[in-house]
């Protein structure tokens, strides 16, 4: 087997893509695709997608749009092993507790109203009580080293492409082009 | 739980296929030894190394995870490898060499520990490995260097960023020399030079960065060295009715167990991973598993405590070019140890780091404390005019820092390692000096706004130390178990000290003076 067909070969069997079947053909996409589709999750509740995709645009702006959601439940639904999240450094295996209980801890931040409902100020305010481990009765991991981790994953999304160094005005200069964003 | 008895056998077995590995199995293989590589990890080529910081992670450590303790953890997840070439795959190719006065540490200071040999018995395998890979450097301009034959290579060029850093050094009265790297600045033996892009971290696929599967590894398998992956070897067998070893168990992807005899066994699993296997070699005549009477094993792990600092520039300084490890190096504090009241250790400054967005060491995590609307005009300023260097600063070995056996078992039922590293109160102030020193520097160069990162460990170093005798060490000089005469240990597990230098060219060093010992003994 060659490494080009290693790496599909891999790319096919790990999961590390999101796939929908268009005219009878499996299709790999990106993030960006499958929230553009709007293909369902895998692993992380639609409660948990709200706050994922609430969270990140407030912190990365362009990180829905991007698939946050999608990269993290995508990652989330292969074996530990095969993650490609920034937290696999930082944390233990396996990581779903650690995104659920994060996540859960942040959804309480918005009170009664949906995070749709929540004005950009009130988003900063959110953000800045975890980031700052001020926010009330958080349960689960440090709220500011959930924050870090998860302003990478949504920094990941946007800027760790060669569409996100074209944003920033720099070149990727890739020596081998990811086939796949990640 | 499936067990295949095979009854293979080999001369040299070798448990790891890193940098320390993959020179031992060239050296051996040529010599005309039968040499098998167990490999942990997956099967790896250069073809397969992606330029993209989010794929690069599957070369980190993907094995039994590591229970972590201490106030400078070593970060093990992040800094180990995984796969064909271990974690010499992500290196940056950072090779200076130590000093002299690394090796006497205890007797000079009455601290840390001294190695059972000098620097001048390690020049030769310094000058050696240097021929053979090539390094890119300037001796004449590294006034700090010790002995040893000049550079194959010219340096790597300096850009922008290294350029405009190394005018800081120069105003606050420091001195500067190009890093001394292991990546080609022109072709040489076979591999091509670089091409400065910035992707080392991601792993070199044009094999101008010498990792393993660019120098040593094809070596070793033209000359027959066989390499079986996914292959955790669980522990070392050991011959008790003659004091030596006889070979190794290891559990494939499916879980079966095999065996494998050997007449020599060489442990370059890394610093953790090396130290597991001893301690879970357990038999009724090492009930603290194996080279373990004096309980050694395990202990005097260390660390780099290490720091960034960061400058915005009002120049563009093109942190997206050149080596990752950074272009220009200062070492002015690296001769006396104790020169900086309260602190103690040598540290050497790398500066000009190539750097991208994303990722732990990106520099959107430089400032985590930015993000909304904020973020982007940051990241956008960052990506051209941002300037950073870092400390590599020389840990205390301390025997309480150690390696030990959880009660918590992997995926095979096997132990899994703890590792508590606490940074020691001078190594700490070692620290804060140093990162004044750096923002000072980098206001001087030109920065209108400099800041710093959280102390992190870089490197892992020691768990498995080298000495005079089994009451304080683990191997002798030559890497061979005290108490187990045809077991050795590869790799920095064997640094008694860390110096303040990154320790792949040693590594190299001392590897394949180990080899050359097997060879002569065999």
């Amino acid at each position: 087997m060659t490494s080009k067909s290693s790496r599909r070969e891999f790319l096919k069997t790990s999961g590390l893509t999101i796939s929908c079947v268009v005219a009878g053909k499996v299709v790999a996409l990106s993030p960006a695709q499958a929230y553009a589709k709007a293909l369902p999750h895998k692993t992380l509740s639609t409660a948990e997608v709200a706050t994922v995709e609430a969270l990140a645009e407030a912190i990365v702006p362009g990180a829905t749009a991007a698939g946050i959601s999608h990269y993290i439940d995508s990652q989330l639904s292969v074996d530990p092993e095969d993650t490609l999240l920034m937290v696999k450094y930082l944390v233990p295996p396996p990581f779903n507790g650690f995104y659920q209980a994060s996540l859960a801890s942040a959804d309480s931040l918005r009170g009664d109203k949906e995070w749709e409902d929540i004005d950009k100020d009130g988003m900063k305010e959110i953000i800045g009580q975890i980031a700052t481990d001020s926010a009330a009765d958080w349960q689960g991991p440090p709220a500011s080293f959930f924050y870090f981790i998860f302003r990478s994953d949504a920094v990941d999304v946007v800027y760790g492409t060669e569409e996100g160094s074209a944003e920033l005005g720099i070149p990727y200069r890739a020596h081998i082009a990811p086939e796949t964003n990640w | 739980m499936d067990r295949i008895k095979n009854q293979e056998t080999y001369d040299v077995v070798i448990v790891g296929s890193g940098a320390s590995g993959s020179i031992v199995a060239a050296k051996a293989a040529a010599a005309g030894k039968k040499v098998l590589i167990l490999e942990a990890g997956p099967k790896r080529s250069l073809d397969d190394l992606t330029s993209s910081q989010i794929w690069a992670r599957r070369q980190k450590w993907n094995g039994a995870p590591v229970e972590e303790a201490g106030s400078l953890q070593i970060a093990h997840a992040f800094n180990a490898g995984y796969g064909t070439g271990g974690s010499a795959i992500h290196h940056y190719a950072v090779w200076p060499r130590l000093h002299e006065n690394d090796f006497n540490v205890k007797s000079a200071y009455g601290k840390s520990l001294d190695w059972p040999i000098e620097y001048k018995d390690l020049q030769p395998y310094y000058d050696q490995v240097q021929s053979e890979v090539g390094i890119s450097g300037d001796a004449k301009a590294e006034k700090w260097r010790p002995a040893g034959a000049n550079y194959p290579m010219p340096p790597v060029p300096t850009f922008n960023q290294g350029n405009i850093i190394a005018k800081g050094f120069e105003k606050m009265g420091m001195s500067t020399s190009p890093i001394p790297l292991a990546i080609n600045s022109r072709p040489y033996n076979d591999r091509q030079s670089c091409l400065y892009d910035g992707w080392c971290d991601a792993g070199c696929p044009i094999g101008a960065l010498a990792n393993p599967l660019a120098t040593y590894l094809p070596k070793a398998f033209a000359d027959g060295a066989q390499i079986r992956n996914h292959a955790t070897v669980s522990r070392v067998l050991e011959d008790s009715t003659k004091g030596k070893v006889s070979g190794v168990e290891y559990y494939d992807a499916d879980g079966v167990v095999h065996t494998v005899l050997a007449k020599q066994v060489v442990l370059a699993a890394f610093v953790v991973q090396n130290a597991r296997i001893l301690l879970n070699s357990k038999s009724e005549k090492h009930a603290n598993g194996l080279a373990n009477n004096s309980d050694m094993v395990g202990r005097y792990l260390t660390t780099h405590p290490s720091n960034y600092v960061f400058g915005l520039f009002e120049e563009e300084t093109q942190p997206f070019i050149g080596p990752t490890g950074g272009q220009v190096m200062c070492q002015d504090r690296y001769e006396d140890k104790s020169a900086v009241k309260d602190a103690f250790g040598s540290y050497q400054w790398l500066a000009g780091l190539a750097v991208k967005p994303n990722d732990l060491l990106g520099f959107a995590n430089t400032r985590p404390d930015i993000f909304g609307d904020e973020l982007q005009p940051f990241l956008k300023r960052a990506a051209k005019h941002f300037g950073s260097m870092v400390c590599v600063g020389e840990d205390i070995s301390d025997p309480e820092n150690r390696i030990t056996l959880s009660e918590t078992k992997d995926k095979f039922g096997l132990p899994i390692a703890k590792a508590v590293h606490n940074l020691s109160a001078e190594s700490k102030v070692m620290l804060e000096h140093a990162v004044e020193e750096g923002k000072a520097v980098l206001t001087a160069a030109g920065a209108t706004e400099a800041w710093s990162a959280p102390p992190f460990g870089m490197h892992h170093v020691g768990g498995t130390v080298m000495g005079t005798k089994a009451e304080n060490s683990v191997t002798d000089g030559f890497g061979r178990c005290h108490e187990l005469d045809n077991l050795y240990i590869a790799g920095p597990g064997v640094f008694p000290t860390t110096g303040a230098v990154n320790p792949t060219f040693t590594i190299h060093a001392l590897a394949l003076r180990t080899v050359e010992e097997m060879l002569k003994v065999a």
